[in-house]
């Protein structure tokens, strides 16, 4: 049976060279099963108009089938391929999508990557240990989140701690040594069940810890301020200071000042790893807010007989400036 | 459907039975990865899948006058659909082997009910 090519195209057998390859595009774009994936039956039709084409689309075929030579049964031409008949087959993921490559050995087999294009879609919240989605079909479970508030002290010391799920449900959080605001606990497989014997999800734990009206942190070191009295100051002195790990003994030397900083040698932060912090003791000397005579006489005096010059050790040029 | 054939092909093969490709297109399309055939002692070896692949750049190229740089922007995305294709087939034959309630629970949240 040879039928019109012209009317496969839908044009006439007038129509220019011009019109026929636009009739041709026109219908390619609609019928390649390549060129338009979401049309599965467009196959057998598009055979038939990348025939016809294959005769009117060259100006030598199309004189001779115009003249009768040869119609269109008249052409031997190969089965077409589709490709993606192929691509989704055994053997397609040679041309698997691998991301910023194309070209070069490296390009071949890009499972992984690929299973990072649906981490986009299903993991926003997967832990990092999941395995390729390409396996056993299995799924990570979903991260939960929570928030837990600790005291300056507990951050600091670390310990346990229990929190209450919305669902009643407890989990016990070890807080480790040191913890900082806003840093986050990953408790392994305390999130959202595993879906198909994927491994469970994460709990993950913001901690915001409260401040302290005493101690502040410095990294693993602790900072105090301890105000201490003109006697002290002069004469020196022990004194009991507060650590994080409970009072201590400290001793003032004779002659101390306001802003001079003391060492208590590891009572700062203590973690389970690396050297433990220490904490500093700033002191500031505290005046009575009444003076009394006796020791407004004994400064006059003081001042009288000695010429004491705390700034004796600026610069002198930082007046003229 | 032809999926599935153990028919290679070599280059001269190719070159012999695609009306329009010539050696040099074909070295062209090889240097920017477009087509990567299997090799094997050296010589380059074309399964099916490659000439479906080729029969597509010329369908591109000689049809619809795809330039060079632009056919690899445009197997940038073929190849990263098929790749989703295959993925999303793979995702459903794993959701339908799910019992009964988890495939609900699925469709659920999928219907954005959960």
């Amino acid at each position: 049976m040879t039928e019109d090519l012209y009317k496969v195209l839908g044009v006439s057998n007038s129509a220019s060279d011009d019109d026929i390859r636009k009739a041709y595009r026109k219908l390619a774009k609609k019928l390649h099963p390549d060129l338009n994936p979401g049309n599965e039956a467009s196959a057998d039709e598009f055979k038939r108009v990348s025939a016809a084409y294959a005769i009117l689309g060259d100006r030598e075929q199309r004189a001779k089938y115009d003249a009768g030579e040869i119609d269109a049964s008249g052409q031997e031409r190969p089965e077409p391929r589709y490709y993606r008949e192929h691509a989704g087959a055994d053997g397609g993921e040679r041309y698997y999508y691998r991301s910023g490559r194309t070209s070069g050995e490296n390009a071949f087999g890009g499972f992984e990557d690929l299973s990072d294009i649906f981490g986009d879609f299903f993991g926003r919240r997967r832990g990092p240990e999941r395995g390729p989605m390409g396996g056993a079909g299995r799924m990570a479970g979903r991260d939960a989140r929570y928030r837990l508030e600790l005291d300056f002290l507990e951050a600091a010391k670390g310990g346990k701690k229990r929190i209450t799920l919305p669902e009643g449900a407890s989990l016990d959080v070890s807080v480790p040594a040191g913890v900082a605001d806003g840093q986050t606990i990953r408790l392994k497989g305390k999130g959202e069940e595993g879906f198909s014997g994927g491994p469970n999800g994460d709990a993950l734990i913001e901690i915001s810890v409260r401040p302290h009206s005493l101690f502040a942190r410095d990294g693993n070191d602790i900072r105090l301020t301890l105000p201490i009295s003109l006697d002290e100051a002069i004469l020196g002195a022990k004194v009991e200071v507060p650590t994080i790990h409970g009072p201590v003994t400290m001793k003032i030397p004779a002659g101390a000042s306001s802003g001079q900083s003391l060492r208590l040698k590891g009572r700062g932060i203590r973690k389970s790893k690396g050297p433990p912090g220490d904490q500093y003791v700033e002191l500031k000397v505290v005046l009575p807010s009444e003076i009394d005579d006796d020791l407004r006489d004994a400064v006059k005096a003081w001042r009288e007989r000695t010429n004491f010059d705390p700034r004796a050790g600026w610069a002198s040029d930082w007046r003229r400036r | 459907m032809s999926s599935k054939s153990t028919i290679t092909y070599t280059e001269d093969d190719l070159i012999a039975e695609l009306r329009t490709l010539t050696r040099k297109r074909l070295r062209a399309w090889l240097r920017e990865g477009l087509v990567r055939p299997r090799r094997e002692a050296g010589a380059a070896l074309y399964d099916e899948i490659d000439r479906a692949r080729l029969e597509l750049i010329l369908t591109l190229s000689d049809d619809f006058d795809i330039g060079d740089d632009a056919l690899s922007i445009c197997f940038g995305y073929i190849d990263q659909f098929h790749s989703l294709r295959r993925e999303l087939t793979h995702l459903i034959s794993v959701i339908d082997s799910q019992p009964e309630t988890v495939r609900q629970a699925i469709l659920k949240a999928w219907r954005g009910e959960a």
